[in-house]
């Protein structure tokens, strides 16, 4: 099944104009930042770059470069994520060595744990120079802060201090302290920035007897011990007279083998040394599951070769980039930085259910990733159900939004071009009406996701309510068109009570004179055939005015806000008319008729679909209600992607980075 | 008007996005006919779960029971009695709190069709019975919490069973 949905995905990418521009990084749920693979020492495409055994990763405060501690080519390297993550050289990197000075002279000896500043200047633990070293980036000079070369924890004014074997670097601004761990000698020790002293702050202390990994979180300092496996909140201890400051440990979490601690937004990550779930949440508790593409949780990363690294027992890093959940890891034995996003997705299996606000789809944040494009995809059942031989497929993954996703940012990545999406779905179940609701849901879900693109999906299924059926269950607004909350009291009333005014009369009496009214006074609604209904050209017309007009109203309201960047909102439909779904011939037709009468761009999937409708067959499980299979989902996911590129409903600058 | 309070899955407002998004629900079962119909041991609870909403209104408090489910309960001789009861222990039972309204009305109907959702088809909506009442009228459940087996209809002001 899978399998068919490549060659879906293939057969179209054969489609797609030839590569114009160089091959871009890719934005998936997990991409590779920078590192052909191999050791060495190569400056260049992100693709092309070699590193060797590179650890420690820091993000600068904008977000736009990536540090790397390059350990065993002595040099401090950059990734340059504005620009297609180009991979440059710092400095170091000419031979081992000590020298302060100069960023292009300066010298490194196994360059390891990084941290960032806020003002923007780098901390390196030059592992075995013995030393803490600062990269100023604005005078692009390299001095150093702390440590004598020399191998032990002494502590004293910076230059007589020792600091060599560190595992951790953290940085807590309230101190303006630097704090590193050395686990080989069970110190937890910092560094005063203002007084350039070096202090113990723990030592051999019984629950912390081998400090490792080090983060800060909402202002508080956690650290893992390499030895016993429990995480702890380092809190200050009640102060005594006359007795040094101390500090005292909370337990956060036992049972980890952390190889590095990360704190994005209000949660605490760590990695560690299971390579079937190299990083989980600890606080609070939860998997990071790595899923494939097709929705499988990642395994056998040994054979994979993606976490071998956290085997073997070394320093790692994990750097968060909390505005678009993203987190940076180094692997030192494969020589390559990735990244992941952690969008919850061990919610994966849960299709149907909503995120925190509303959304049918995984955690994404709620600020847009700069350079991202986000587009919501609203429509029906046919959105997140998916059916292989009459079963659930629970799969979030494998569904139309993920699918679009995945195929705009390959073609991205493959075309050169700077495009970053996202696509995320709203939708409910036919029961609603799917021209009336995103009337009332549709604003509030682009305000807070600062959507670019609306993009409804509309299918010609005849299970669809009917029209007009709304106009008449539920009261009518000011604006003509009915109420998103049913009242039970205005259904109770008899429907000629129901329809005194707006387009519901103009139907009565339409279908009246038409001799399309059935006499059923009480209860249930006069109306017949519905498509002796569509068929009658006066009837049609109010038919359509009734489905387009919360339609209009939605793009006026769309039509009247402007993204956090100032852009236009995009609001268009994509009509996905399924000939099995055709009644009679002019069912495309009244459907076409209807998009057409919105007055919004359409994005016209018809003759598409009759092209592929053998070909592909079967897009659709008819014991899943005519919803689509694996396959449907990645066709159509790739067909809307591909079409979207081609109207340039979404920005597309090929080869312009 | 605000919706007071729903009770499980009906298709209405947020509810249709909340509840009927988290997959096909299972397709409602009736209530079996009860043996004896004591009001004090009718399983209430269970019989208005999913089924009621009650919502504020300017200066009364509306119940409407979708009855479908419980129907062979009330289709019976005693009909009128029975559905007195039912919407009486919809009163007691699910006035809103933090309602401030004194006046109740009580809708009973059969929706009698649903959709592959389990959502009620509005347009099979058939009326059964209407009630008003004051709520200060109602009278108080005995000491352990059962409704007491009382001529219901006599405590209703406005009754009104539909044919």
């Amino acid at each position: 099944m899978r399998t068919m949905g490549w060659v879906v995905a293939s057969i179209l990418s054969l489609l797609l104009p030839a590569s114009a521009g160089a091959l871009g990084p890719m934005y998936s749920f997990r991409d590779l930042v920078a590192g052909e693979g191999t050791s060495g020492k190569k400056d260049g495409p992100f693709f092309r770059a070699l590193f060797h055994s590179p650890l420690g990763v820091a993000l600068d405060p904008g977000g736009r470069r990536l540090f790397i501690g390059d350990q065993d080519n002595h040099a401090i390297r950059m990734v340059d994520l504005a620009h297609d993550n180009f991979v440059s050289t710092l400095s170091g990197g000419k031979g081992k060595g000590f020298r302060d000075g100069p960023l292009a002279s300066a010298a490194f000896n196994r360059p390891g744990g990084l941290v960032m500043l806020p003002d923007g200047n780098l901390v390196v633990a030059d592992q075995d120079n013995g030393r803490l070293r600062l990269v100023d980036l604005r005078q692009g000079r390299v001095s150093t802060l702390a440590g004598d070369g020399t191998e032990g924890s002494k502590d004293g004014k910076a230059g007589n201090s020792q600091a060599d074997r560190i595992w951790g670097l953290a940085y807590l601004e309230q101190e303006k302290a630097l704090y590193f761990s050395q686990p080989t000698y069970g110190t937890l020790r910092k560094l005063d920035l203002a007084s350039m002293e070096t202090s113990t702050v723990l030592k051999g202390d019984v629950q912390l007897p081998r400090p490792g990994a080090l983060c800060i979180g909402a202002g508080q300092l956690y650290v893992s011990d390499r030895s016993n496996g429990k995480v702890f909140r380092v809190l200050p201890a009640p102060s005594q007279e006359g007795v040094a400051p101390s500090v005292r440990l909370e337990l956060v979490s036992e049972g980890r083998k952390a190889l590095a601690l990360a704190w994005s937004e209000d949660a605490l990550y760590s990695l560690e040394a299971d390579p079937n779930s190299p990083v989980a949440r600890l606080s609070p508790p939860g998997q990071v599951p790595f899923l494939t593409t097709v929705g499988d949780v990642l395994q056998e990363p040994t054979r994979m070769g993606l976490f071998q690294d956290v085997l073997k027992g070394q320093p790692m890093a994990l750097v968060p980039d909390p505005s678009s959940r993203k987190f940076f890891i180094s692997h030192p034995s494969l020589n390559i930085i990735t990244s992941f996003r952690d969008l919850r997705q061990e919610q994966n299996s849960k299709t149907h259910d909503l995120n925190s606000q509303g959304l049918m789809d995984f955690e994404y944040p709620l600020l847009k990733p700069p350079g991202v494009f986000r587009v919501l995809v609203v429509g029906d059942s046919h959105l997140y159900h998916n059916y292989h031989l009459d079963k659930f497929v629970d799969n979030r993954m494998s569904v139309l939004a993920k699918r679009m996703e995945l195929e705009l940012n390959m073609t991205a990545a493959l075309e050169g071009a700077s495009g970053r999406f996202e696509v995320m779905s709203l939708a409910a179940p036919s029961s609603e009406p799917l021209n009336l609701w995103p009337y009332y849901k549709v604003p509030a879900a682009v305000e807070k996701y600062d959507i670019d693109l609306v993009l409804h999906t509309q299918l010609n299924t005849n299970r669809h309510p009917r029209i007009y059926v709304p106009y008449f269950e539920r009261p009518i607004t000011s604006e003509g068109i009915p109420a998103y909350d049913m009242d039970p009291e205005h259904l109770l009333k008899p429907w000629e009570e129901r329809a005194k005014e707006g387009l519901a009369l103009e139907l009565v009496e339409a279908c009246r004179k038409k001799g399309l009214l059935e006499a059923r006074p009480g209860e249930a609604l006069p109306f017949g055939d519905f498509q002796k209904m569509v068929e009658d050209p006066d009837i049609r017309e109010i038919l359509l005015r009734m489905y387009s007009r919360p339609i209009q109203l939605l793009k006026a309201k769309l039509g009247s806000r402007r993204t956090k960047q100032g852009g236009r909102i995009g609001y268009g439909i994509c009509l996905i008319a399924l000939p099995q779904y055709d009644r009679s011939s002019r069912d495309r037709v009244f459907w076409r008729e209807a998009q057409k009468g919105t007055g919004l761009p359409l994005l016209d999937l018809t003759d598409l679909m009759t092209v592929f409708r053998v070909s592909l067959f079967p897009l659709s499980c008819m014991d899943g209600e005519d919803h689509f299979n694996d396959q449907g989902h990645q066709f159509l996911g790739t067909a809307i992607a591909r079409e979207l590129i081609k109207k340039q409903w979404v920005p597309f600058p090929v080869g312009g980075r | 008007m605000r919706i007071g309070r729903f009770l499980g899955g009906w298709v209405l407002s947020l509810a249709v996005l909340s509840v009927h998004a988290a997959g096909p629900p299972p397709t409602p079962t009736p209530w079996p006919a009860l043996k004896s119909w004591k009001a004090s041991e009718v399983p209430w609870d269970g019989w208005f779960k999913g089924n009621v909403l009650v919502t504020e209104k300017k200066g009364y408090v509306h119940f409407f029971l979708n009855a479908q489910d419980l129907r062979k309960n009330l289709e019976t001789k005693d009909k009128r009695q029975r559905l007195a009861e039912t919407a009486l222990e919809m009163a007691r039972r699910l006035y809103p709190p933090g309602a401030k309204a004194d006046r109740l009305k009580l809708d009973i109907v059969y929706v009698l069709e649903r959709d592959e959702y389990g959502a009620p088809k509005w347009d099979s909506l058939k009326r059964v019975a209407h009630f008003e009442v004051d709520r200060s009228k109602i009278p108080a459940v005995d000491g352990a919490g059962k409704p007491a087996d009382l001529k219901a209809e006599g405590i209703f002001d406005k009754v009104l069973i539909h044919p």
